[in-house]
């Protein structure tokens, strides 16, 4: 378990003990974290899992690959450490990881 | 035409007797009789994966929990297939056809023509085209809904924005109805080629003059650092041929009968446009069109029964937006949900012009919702349905008057 705290868009903070191997998007739905909709269930495919990923964390994630990063450049979100949530995986080096909920999903 | 369909299989034996459920999906009585109602009586009655001895035998996904799993996991269920019933060769549609990381590549590329920026340029003209189509129609107080307003928004604007000529628009949708729809695979297959004869010129044009056009620029923003070859922009360009060409006109189709047979609802969005957007989402719910196709990579469990390689899966997304168990109430009109829809499907392949969709279908509603007085079902003229891999309705006549 690695505790991750999801802030939704209206500023409510929602720390969680998201189960390690899976993806902060499925972490975000199993603890019912407002926002994240995740159409397309996990694969790049439709922007619905967008999150900004605090400061101090974004280089511990990889960076994003080319069908993730093909979806963030159309996204109306400030496009500032802007992940799609579906592609990051949780593990213990993500431990105490804050990320915000983007207003934008789509 | 039907002769083919009524061959049925031997059931495997590694199909349990308790999944065997007697479905056609081209012919099925019960879908030409009421597609939808259909789909909520098989999310009511049938095992979520059941097997059917037509078309060869394949198995139906008609769960939102199986949806999820098959369409998310393409490495045990493949996109590469024959199609159900199976062609002589692998039906090849990019990206439709492809896995990843292949499939990546080719969807890059598609990408910022399709997302909201990308597509909300479009929102005038499309406000334009819907407020001429319901000019045309308005004063006489009914209209085949289908003929007059559904088909020739969504497919004129399609093949404005793809670069084709408009002035075939009966003959397009003809193909796209056989390539869909037709119960022989030898059919199916002559209506591929057809529309790639009818795409060529088109197609090998805006590769040396482009045009301010949807293959004009997937040519030029090319493939994995690579411009697309003739054949590869000629295949891809089919596949937006058939996606732009049946699902919206069937979306705005039975989304459009079921406001007629729901004066309240058409009622409180005439009185609140700002509702629309979500009710579009529930009337897209209620109204999923397309099936779509996954060959089993290698022996594996799916929903506690051994599927064997090379098994067939029809996934049937319009059934998985009836499954209670996601959508509780499912038969009722609910725009506060909270679990999205599966109309777009799930997984690498979810629908690439959804935005699209979204944008013409709430575009429309608030044009004909502001102008066309409360309308309901002609008697005169009782709707028509059809199966196959889209849900579709052939008439629609509605009245005003």
């Amino acid at each position: 378990m690695t505790k991750i705290t999801f802030v939704g868009t209206d500023g409510t903070r929602f720390a969680v003990d998201a189960e390690d191997g899976l993806s902060l998007m499925q972490a975000a739905l199993h603890h019912d974290v407002p926002g994240i909709v995740a159409e397309c269930g996990g694969c790049a495919a439709c922007g619905t899992c967008q999150v900004h990923i605090d400061a101090a964390w974004i280089n511990r994630v990889p960076p994003a690959e080319p069908l993730e990063a093909s979806v963030l450049a159309e996204s109306e979100n400030d496009h500032t450490n802007l992940r799609l949530s579906c592609q990051i995986m949780i593990d213990a080096t993500l431990e105490g990881m804050v990320v915000e909920v983007a207003a934008a999903q789509r | 035409m039907a002769t083919a369909a009524k061959i049925l299989a031997d059931k495997p034996a590694h199909v349990p007797s308790d999944r065997v459920v007697e479905f056609d999906y081209i012919n099925d009585a019960g879908i030409i009789a009421d597609p939808h109602a259909r789909m909520r009586e098989i999310a009511e009655t049938t095992p979520a994966l059941f097997w059917t001895p037509h078309y060869g035998g394949h198995w139906v996904a008609r769960s939102r929990a199986v949806l999820a799993e098959v369409t998310t996991s393409p490495d045990r269920f493949s996109s590469k297939s024959r199609g159900i019933p199976a062609m002589d060769h692998d039906v090849n549609l990019i990206p439709l056809t492809m896995d990843p990381p292949e499939h990546s590549h080719y969807r890059i590329p598609i990408n910022p023509l399709v997302s909201p920026k990308g597509v909300a340029p479009l929102e005038s003209s499309i406000r334009e085209m819907a407020n001429d189509l319901i000019d045309a129609v308005i004063a006489k107080g009914h209209c085949d809904f289908l003929h007059e307003v559904a088909e020739p928004l969504p497919v004129i604007l399609f093949m404005k924005l793809a670069g084709m000529p408009t002035d075939r628009l009966a003959e397009f949708r003809q193909l796209a109805e056989q390539a869909t729809a037709a119960p022989e695979a030898s059919a199916r297959s002559e209506a591929f080629v057809r529309i790639g004869h009818i795409l060529a010129p088109i197609v090998q044009s805006r590769m040396t003059e482009p045009q301010d056009d949807l293959i004009s620029k997937l040519y030029a923003a090319g493939v994995n650092g690579r411009k697309m070859t003739f054949e590869e922009l000629l295949n891809y360009s089919v596949l937006l041929f058939l996606g732009g060409l049946e699902t919206v006109v069937n979306a705005l189709a039975f989304s459009t009968r079921y406001l007629a047979m729901h004066p309240a609802i058409q009622q409180e969005l005439r009185e609140d446009p700002a509702k629309i957007a979500m009710a579009v989402e529930e009337l897209l719910r209620l109204h999923g069109i397309a099936f779509t196709v996954r060959r089993t990579a290698a022996d594996t469990q799916l929903d506690g029964v051994v599927l064997k390689a090379d098994d067939m899966i029809l996934i049937m997304a319009p059934a998985a937006n009836y499954d209670e168990t996601f959508y509780p109430d499912a038969a009722s009109f609910c725009p506060a949900r909270k679990q999205p829809h599966v109309t777009f499907n799930m997984g690498a392949h979810r629908c690439m012009g959804a935005n699209l969709a979204r944008l013409e279908m709430r575009v429309f509603f608030e044009q004909w919702l502001a102008r066309i007085p409360p309308f309901r079902l002609d008697p005169q003229s009782p709707p028509v349905f059809f199966g196959g891999l889209n849900l579709a309705i052939r008439s629609l006549g509605i009245t005003w008057a």
